[in-house]
């Protein structure tokens, strides 16, 4: 990895199509989760590599992994996009029928698929920040340190954060259950 | 620790992040309240739910296969862009200079230097204009040809145009974009050149006799049986949207479509809900869907 963060940061182009593949998903993925569209997704995904190739020097291995500073720089950009966007709600994508059936390896839980659009609609309801702690740790699985570093906030922030938006989705995704229920 | 200060610390405490007085506190508390106990049940079942519908979200998002090369295109307009802006930049300096030194040297009419400077605003403004433009994917750039058409718009109830997928056929410049509004899903062809709708395809339908059909063959399947015996009842056929993509391996173009599937509705005694999909043409179950509630941990296939 140190060789290939080396050659990239010297300009290779080979070793920063290796970087591509090697983290685009991630990328690609968490840009889902924070903008709610496979669309703008692919856009933040191309940006971020963009910028991964033009502010190669600036990357400091020092100061810590090639996915932190990646995940810094998806939320940076999904976060600008948010305050640029007009202050209308854009429903998440559909997600294929395909998809909810395919069953998560090792996860024997099952979903409702409205259930899963509303929790989804609930999460994109969030304000970056809350959505931001919300995907970086259950969707990327980050320690909060880690959530630290990549959003620059001190941990205890991370914290209340985290506890918060688990409050809300908790409130607004439990009102919604029992509407339906009572339909 | 009362419970005001247990709901502060649920989430950190099932991340396991708190020290272990704190856990040794909360852990006190717990053991003596039912209350705090179903407060930290709902928020562990918030994580699980939001853990399950990210991984199925995440299962649905697939790279493009020409994302990299759009990268490259994009980097290579930045640097086109940058170039143009660095040069006119210092030519405009250069001709301001010029102005400036004019006037001083031997001064001119002021509308001649209105007319520069409105001149360079123009220059401004048209640079912040186009920059952002060239900056956008294709893939943007065709959803928002597609949500911002008058006839879309209509087409589709006249609310909010939801885009939920976009392709780009690189061969000839044209772009497929599903959109969703009040009044269902569209296709929607765009031509990128242009920046015009060439074509509004309305979501394709299931006939009636397209879903007695599906009724039909899930009737005869034997999973379904299964559940029709312990009680279980068949409430609808409800119509599902499938995208597909499709490459022309001779011409590379590639398409997207919509295609109408029927799902066979199952409603158990115990309240819960079941779907299978069913393709007309094979004449079969293909899919079982488990739109259960979350505590069931059961799967249509461990039933089988």
């Amino acid at each position: 990895m140190a060789d290939l963060a080396e050659k990239w940061q010297s300009g290779d182009k080979d070793a920063f199509e290796t970087l591509f593949q090697q983290y685009q998903g991630m990328v690609l993925k968490t840009a889902r989760m924070m903008t709610g569209s496979g669309v703008e997704a692919e856009d933040v995904l191309q940006e971020v590599f963009v910028k991964v190739w033009k502010s190669r020097h600036s990357f400091n291995p020092e100061k810590g992994a090639i996915a932190t500073w990646l995940h810094r720089i998806t939320m940076n950009l999904c976060v600008d996009r948010s305050r640029k966007k007009q202050p209308v709600f854009v429903p998440l994508d559909t997600v294929e029928l395909s998809d909810m059936s395919a069953g998560i390896p090792g996860d024997d839980r099952v979903m409702n698929m409205w259930e899963y659009r509303e929790l989804m609609e609930t999460v994109g309801l969030l304000d970056t920040r809350h959505r931001s702690v919300v995907v970086l740790r259950y969707f990327n699985e980050l320690a909060y340190e880690e959530i630290a570093q990549v959003l620059d906030i001190p941990l205890g922030t991370v914290k209340s954060r985290i506890n918060q938006a688990l409050k809300i989705l908790r409130e607004r995704f439990g009102g919604k259950r029992r509407e339906k229920e009572s339909i | 620790m009362n419970c005001k200060d247990m709901k502060e610390v649920f989430a950190n405490y099932l991340d396991g992040q708190v020290s272990p007085e704190e856990k040794e506190k909360i852990q006190a508390h717990l053991s003596a309240c039912r209350h705090c106990q179903m407060e930290l049940e709902s928020i562990a079942a918030i994580q699980g739910n939001l853990r399950h519908a990210f991984k199925i979200t995440a299962a649905g998002t697939i790279p493009s296969l020409q994302s990299l090369a759009r990268i490259w295109e994009r980097i290579e307009a930045e640097d086109k862009s940058r170039d143009a802006v660095s040069v006119r930049a210092k030519s405009r300096i250069g001709v301001v200079k010029d102005i400036l030194v004019r006037r001083l040297v031997s001064p001119q009419p002021a509308w001649k230097v209105v007319v520069v400077g409105l001149l360079v605003v123009a220059l401004i403004a048209s640079l912040i204009v186009v920059i952002p433009g060239m900056r956008q994917s294709p893939e943007a750039l065709a959803a928002s040809i597609a949500q911002n058409s008058p006839q879309v718009r209509a087409a589709l109830g006249g609310g909010g145009v939801q885009v939920v997928k976009a392709i780009i056929n690189t061969v000839d410049e044209k772009g497929t974009v599903i959109v969703k509004g009040e009044l269902g899903l569209l296709t929607i062809r765009v031509d990128l050149r242009t920046k015009t709708v060439v074509e509004v395809i309305p979501e394709p339908q299931l006939t009636e006799a397209d879903k007695d059909r599906a009724l039909e063959i899930a009737t005869a399947d034997p999973r379904v049986k299964r559940f029709l015996v312990e009680g279980a009842t068949i409430s609808k056929v409800e119509t599902a949207h499938l995208s597909e993509a499709r490459t022309n391996l001779e011409t590379g173009k590639t398409e997207i479509s919509f295609r109408a599937v029927p799902v066979v509705v199952i409603e158990t005694e115990q309240g819960m809900t079941w779907g299978a999909e069913v393709d007309l043409d094979a004449g079969v179950v293909v899919r079982e869907l488990t739109p259960m509630g979350f505590q069931s941990p059961q799967s249509f296939r461990e039933v089988r």
